[in-house]
């Protein structure tokens, strides 16, 4: 399959490493199921400790940070498309965030039978020890909207370079 | 070849979405081991106060009670007993409604469901309008439990299970009879009560079914029957072939019922207890009045409290199933029991005992008495409740300086006064028991004009009443007396 912008694809998944190896070396893992599941049980304490601002909010402004850039880079280079994307990795962090305001109401949604499947058993958890933080909505927010500006100015400069190439003899 | 296209998009952006809500998912709710699996199931009751038990069940639990790690949404608590699959612990002082989680070697296990974290204290009794209106107090909460059209009355103490108050008492739908119940948070169940003037005065919830105890006034013949009720069921008990009996106290242990208090033979009261329906007479002097006024069951022994007369005086006691232990007073003058705990198979009792001048408050370990201190050299005091926590004695009464009732407890031997309304009317405290290491006492305090019913945290008088209308914590003794 071909990429529609492959600087924004791969910009995408460097940002998601970067969000992941945030959780290794800034989270103690038994604070996160990924971690939990992933880590041996003496690797428990965090490595670094960042200011309060990034360690909280970091993991918020980049998944729909990365996650849009990656759904940009496969999908679309239109700006409604682009848009479009944007908005629906911004609403679904907000979803999560705002369960965990509303922890228990979420959680009791959550059904039974997921748990002891994996991943899907920590639907519960995730809303009821999750934290929320008003600080997470505004990095969801930015890291949407830095994605969705990172995308204009390379599909720009690309257009640009293509018209410059496209001009000179 | 553009649908195909855009159905290919669009099931990518599906796959994309439904991998960054997992990756959301993954990135939060605490940490698992695929070795080590720690799971919460269940947990029952699914709500509670402080200091009552909760079984957590699950897996991965560690078999060693300091290895695992309870907390009530955060607040840690105390494992008491523990398997591979089951905590039994208790809700720990400062506890609030949320998730219970278990950790073990740095696992936590979170339950999806709430549980709920109710007053300790519920305190049963009335207050007076038009009519006496039945009522319970959580916290500083009153509960109605009748409307003020129709008399009615609770008793303390009610038992708060699975964040359900259980009161017991009596209420009248004519105002001129009484039919014996309970209330089941503010639902009232009535108890088949034959017609008669039906009290309740205890009440005890156990595998799930609501115990009640109490007895039948007939008015035509001013004889009282015992009775207890399993559920709406009517169970009576043998008393004295036609005359007076009551069962005051109540304790449900192994699905047996016990009931503890008393049935006149046709000239004196004398002490015993129920097991089930079976009457087991406690020995007096044999010729004389005596009484049971509180029972324990513990270790599968029926322990009793109360006293005898001797035909000069009254002396207190407590029985060992039918095994009479006296309890000294001064030797020359009377002495009372009225309240009973047993702790680690020591008898602990209370009461109070005169020396011919004054009462004198008191509490016997065993046999051993030890004096208590009221006010003054020349005024009485009195014990009304015990409770026994870490082998220390907790009592509760009041002492009189000879103008008013100043109520108090005592820490060990230790007076401290609690706050009544004011400098000329008496106040008392009557029940006492201990939660997360505070102590609380209910009671009531009188303005001279008004009795208001209160509890004290510690020494903090919280009012229960509305200072308007009388109120009152009452006992199921008092409904005797």
């Amino acid at each position: 399959m071909r990429l529609a912008n492959r600087k924004l694809f791969y910009l995408g998944w460097l940002s998601l490493f970067c969000g992941i190896a945030f959780y290794v070396i800034a989270r103690p893992s038994g604070s996160t199921y990924f971690l939990g599941k992933l880590l041996h049980p003496s690797f428990a304490s965090q490595i670094i400790k960042l200011p309060s601002l990034i360690q909280g909010s970091f993991p918020d402004f980049v998944h729909p940070f990365a996650f849009s850039l990656i759904g940009m880079g496969l999908l679309s280079l239109t700006r409604a498309s682009r848009l479009c994307i944007c908005s629906s990795f911004l609403l679904m962090n907000l979803f999560f965030k705002i369960g965990q305001n509303y922890k228990y109401a979420f959680a009791a949604q959550v059904p039974k039978w997921f748990g002891g499947i994996p991943l899907m058993e920590n639907a519960g958890p995730f809303f009821l020890r999750g934290t929320f933080d008003v600080n997470d909505i505004f990095a969801m927010i930015v890291g949407a909207a830095a994605a969705f500006a990172i995308s204009e100015l390379l599909i720009i400069q690309q257009r640009e370079g293509k018209h410059d190439r496209e001009k000179s003899p | 070849m553009i649908g195909r296209n855009r159905l290919k998009k669009s099931i990518l952006m599906l796959a994309l979405l439904f991998l960054s809500a997992a990756s959301i998912v993954a990135s939060g709710g605490g940490g698992g081991d695929p070795s080590v699996s720690v799971t919460i199931t269940s947990f029952s009751p699914a709500g509670g106060g402080v200091g009552g038990t909760v079984t957590i069940v699950g897996t991965g639990f560690s078999t060693t009670a300091a290895n695992n790690a309870v907390a009530f949404n955060g607040t840690a608590a105390v494992v008491t007993s523990c398997t591979s699959t089951e905590i039994v612990t208790t809700v720990p002082s400062g506890a609030t409604t949320g998730p219970i989680t278990v950790t073990v070697g740095g696992h936590t296990a979170t339950s999806t469901t709430s549980f709920t974290v109710t007053s300790p204290l519920a305190f049963g009794g009335y207050w007076f309008g038009t009519t006496n209106v039945a009522c319970y107090w959580a916290g500083t909460t009153r509960v109605d439990l009748s409307d003020d059209t129709h008399n009615a009355l609770a008793f303390s103490p009610t038992f708060n299970s699975g964040g359900t108050v259980y009161t017991a008492g009596q209420y009248s739908p004519d105002n001129v009879t009484g039919t014996a119940c309970y209330w089941a948070g503010t639902t009232r169940v009535d108890l088949d009560s034959n017609g008669l003037d039906g009290t309740a005065v205890a009440v005890v919830v156990d595998g799930g079914t609501v115990y009640t105890a109490g007895g039948l006034y007939n008015a035509q013949t001013f004889a009282t029957y015992p009775c207890y009720w399993a559920g709406t069921t009517r169970v009576d008990l043998p008393g004295g072939a036609g005359n007076s009996a009551a069962a005051l106290a109540l304790a449900v242990s192994g699905g047996t019922v016990y009931t503890s208090g008393i049935w006149y033979d046709g000239a004196k009261y004398l002490p015993c207890y129920w097991a089930g329906t079976a009457r087991t007479d406690l020995a007096g002097d044999g010729a004389h009045e005596a009484f049971a006024n509180a029972i324990a069951v513990s270790g599968g022994t029926v322990y009793t409290a109360g006293y005898y007369s001797n035909g000069t005086k009254k002396i207190p006691c407590y029985w060992a199933g039918t095994t009479r232990t006296d309890l000294a007073g001064d030797g020359a003058h009377e002495a009372f029991a009225n309240a009973i705990a047993v702790s680690g198979g020591t008898v602990y009792t209370a009461g109070y005992y005169s020396n011919g001048t004054k009462k004198i408050p008191c509490y016997w370990v065993g046999t051993t008495r030890t004096d208590l201190a009221g006010g003054d050299a020349t005024h009485d005091a009195y014990v009304y409740g015990i409770a026994v926590s870490g082998g220390t004695v907790y009592t509760s009464g009041s002492w009189w300086n000879g103008t008013k009732l100043t109520p108090c407890y005592w820490v060990g031997a230790t007076r401290i006064d609690l706050a009544g309304g004011d400098a000329t009317n008496d106040a008392q405290a009557l029940t006492i028991t201990l939660v997360g290491g505070t102590v609380y006492t209910a009671g009531y305090w009188s303005n001279g004009t008004i009795e208001t019913a209160c509890y004290w945290a510690g020494t903090t008088r919280t009012d229960l009443g509305d200072g308007v209308h009388d109120s009152r914590v009452q006992t199921g003794y008092e409904w005797f007396d």
